[in-house]
């Protein structure tokens, strides 16, 4: 059945009204971050403006302190990645695998930290830092951040094995494996793909935060980039232009890091193994 | 892949010579309770010899899988032993319990290709690559998957995966193959060839082999001895005929047989069993021993010679009068008396479908109504309504009878069986 032109004109006025106010923001900062000087707002429509010039970003890259946050965030984002996806690998496995007693309430509690935004948790937890001594240090914020984006990893980790039959392990061990072998060589491989989207969500998240980054780093020398972007914003001038381009160039990395990932998003990675 | 090919390809590498042991098995009161209390497994003893290919059979939540699984070392033992061969295996891996065993779900790796399937369990065994690359190429040979060695499960048909599981489990040259009903996902047609391949390869290995199914004509074929299981409980374990002939209980009887064995509530006064569609006198006939032969009868392995003769009829109607005439009450033989020590009170009359028959020599069971015909071609089966039971007897192809006719079953000597109408459905005769 054919629908009609009207309905087909307005899914798409729709869609595309939804499309420009996804791209709208982009397209402004390609804007601001291609114009001279530090001219923010314009009456002009062009993206790129008659006087584009990519001073913001030469600026910006040849600045050595563009270069050392950006290492930064990568060892901040890397390590939670890293930690995170282990963690959750083994944790959801056992809540996926295994009946032990506690195993319910502990599901719902970990289920239950998510029902409050990080920002509640901030004051508990940069106490705990605090005391800990880890105020201003990597390990501080990287524990922040995996325990903040664990619970949700793990809970993905879980429904993601829940999906893999059972036989397979079984069929693993009988075949010689031990039960860690078994996880190692059988079940690991095929939860690759939730194991990507729980590294994608850890890196994201450590990425792109800075409430936590900056009450627990102190020092300029040691900020991520979103601390560094938002030290660009001095209380005299805020410098548009390179703000602009910096915000651009960070948003870099997770665009390529999900590009690259995504080939192991498709689901039916078991297909064919076993029949239901 | 044909049945011929997998007898003619006589390879004696896939059967390993210098360590052919004794693989017995045997469960002593093995019982399994899950932690919510659910008794799986109740008390089990069963010695399966070296070689012997066993069949549980039952219907699902019987235990019969759980049994398979606790063998196999995937479900704890709650009480009592397991052992294969003299070893007892209650805490032993799975992985070293020289066991092979292929899945209902086929459980294959869906990351390897069929090769690293074939291989994975050698690999892990640290086998010789040589070694293992002999293995996997012989036991694909005689299994015909030789061409999809370097394809994964998802690129198969379901009996290709089917046959690749199956190879997994032969290549490792196990003291006892486990099968948890590997049969069930395939269609009627592949189940048939299949099942033959199984048997060709028992005959061929010589290998124990246990195999759990709820499919009766699978365990009708393949077993040389079929354990029969309900709720948890052996109900009994016996040569496939033996069990078809004299099911130990009334849920064996049922069980073993397609279509089951027809019962009829009724009530045995002396030597009378009284139904809702007549009154039938039984006689031990002709069997010598007069009037012990009942009793002594009672729970052996032979037929019955007992006859049913129904009284008190309908006027039959012609186009189903049977030309042999029921045999009237023999009066050499003495029918049953009080005192012969069969209960009176209500009992279960069990008679199998093809011992109904319109041409039987033995007394009619009643005037019924035909309700539905099934033509097979060879045959065809009548379903009736007797006493509010369901029952089917076996009719010729071309008997031209159709639903809505009215005919009369006659019995065929000996072949009724007598049960009692408790839970346990015990055979009473």
């Amino acid at each position: 059945m054919r629908e009609p032109l009207l309905i087909t004109l307005l899914r798409h006025a729709v869609l595309l009204l939804f499309v420009a106010m996804a791209l709208w923001p982009v397209m402004d900062v390609v804007s601001i971050s291609l114009r001279p000087g530090n001219r923010l707002r314009t009456t002009e429509l062009e993206i790129i403006p008659a006087d584009a010039t990519l001073d913001s970003y030469r600026q910006l890259l040849t600045d050595p302190t563009f270069y050392r946050w950006l290492f930064n965030s990568l060892l901040v984002a890397g390590a939670v990645t890293l930690t995170g996806v282990a963690l959750a690998s083994i944790g959801g496995y056992a809540f996926s695998r295994f009946r032990f007693v506690g195993r319910q309430a502990m599901m719902i509690s970990i289920l239950t930290t998510q029902m409050f935004p990080a920002t509640m948790l901030l004051l508990p937890l940069y106490l705990m830092i605090a005391t800990l001594g880890l105020i201003n240090t990597y390990v501080g914020l990287c524990a922040f951040y995996v325990s903040t984006a664990l619970p949700f990893c793990v809970w993905q980790m879980k429904g993601f094995y829940d999906t893999i039959p059972r036989s397979l392990e079984e069929a693993a061990r009988i075949d010689g494996c031990s039960r860690y072998a078994a996880f190692r060589r059988v079940i690991l491989p095929l939860a690759a793909p939730g194991l990507v989207i729980t590294a994608l969500f850890s890196f994201m998240s450590a990425w792109s935060e800075y409430i936590v980054a900056a009450q627990i780093l102190q020092d300029r020398e040691m900020f991520t980039l979103p601390l560094g972007l938002k030290s660009f914003q001095s209380s005299l001038s805020t410098q548009w232009g390179l703000y602009a381009a910096a915000s651009l160039l960070v948003s870099l990395p997770v665009v390529v890091v999900f590009i690259l990932l995504s080939r192991y998003l498709v689901s039916g990675l078991t297909l064919g193994s076993v029949k239901e | 892949m044909s049945l011929a090919l997998v007898l003619e390809i006589q390879n004696p590498e896939i059967r390993n010579p210098e360590n052919a042991p004794v693989a017995t098995v045997s469960f002593r009161n093995v019982n399994k309770r899950y932690p919510n209390g659910y008794h799986a497994v109740c008390d089990l003893n069963l010695e399966i010899a070296d070689g012997e290919f066993v069949v549980l059979v039952g219907p699902s939540g019987c235990g019969k899988s759980t049994t398979l699984r606790m063998l196999a070392g995937l479900e704890e033992i709650t009480s009592g032993e397991v052992l294969i061969g003299s070893r007892v295996v209650n805490d032993v891996e799975p992985g070293r319990r020289d066991i092979a065993m292929v899945f209902q779900n086929y459980a294959l790796y869906p990351h390897m290709t069929v090769r690293q399937n074939l291989a994975f369990g050698l690999k892990m065994r640290r086998t010789p690559k040589a070694e293992i690359a002999r293995r996997t190429a012989d036991v694909a040979e005689t299994l015909g998957i030789t061409t999809l060695l370097d394809r994964r499960p998802r690129e198969l048909s379901g009996g290709q995966r089917q046959r690749v599981a199956l190879g997994r489990a032969i290549v490792r040259q196990p003291q006892v193959f486990l099968f948890d009903e590997p049969l069930s996902n395939l269609d009627a047609k592949l189940r048939v060839q299949m099942r033959a391949e199984i048997a060709a390869l028992h005959q061929r290995l010589k290998t124990t082999m246990i195999y759990v199914t709820h499919d009766q004509v699978e365990a009708m074929t393949l077993g040389q001895r079929i354990v029969v299981m309900d709720l948890g409980v052996v109900q009994q374990a016996d040569a496939p005929l033996a069990i078809y002939q004299n099911p130990a209980n009334r849920f064996v009887a049922g069980f073993i047989g397609s279509p089951p064995m027809n019962f009829v509530h009724g009530r045995l006064a002396g030597a009378c069993f009284l139904h809702p569609a007549g009154e039938v006198s039984l006689t031990n006939g002709d069997a010598p021993g007069g009037r012990d032969s009942f009793a002594a009868q009672r729970g052996r392995d032979s037929l019955a010679t007992g006859e049913l003769t129904s009284k008190s009829e309908p006027p039959v109607a012609k186009a189903s009068r049977s030309s042999v005439a029921a045999p009237p009450v023999a009066k050499a033989s003495r029918p049953l008396s009080a005192d012969d020590p069969l209960p009176s009170g209500s009992a279960i009359l069990g008679v199998r479908p093809e011992d109904l028959a319109l041409d039987a020599a033995g007394p009619p069971l009643a005037q019924v109504t035909l309700e539905v015909v099934e033509q097979m071609g060879h045959e065809s089966m009548g379903y009736f309504s007797l006493a509010g039971q369901r029952c089917a007897m076996r009719l010729p192809a071309n008997s031209g009878l159709a639903a809505g006719d009215r005919v009369e079953p006659r019995l065929r000597p000996g072949s009724w069986r007598l049960f009692a109408d408790d839970p346990q459905g015990r055979r009473l005769l």
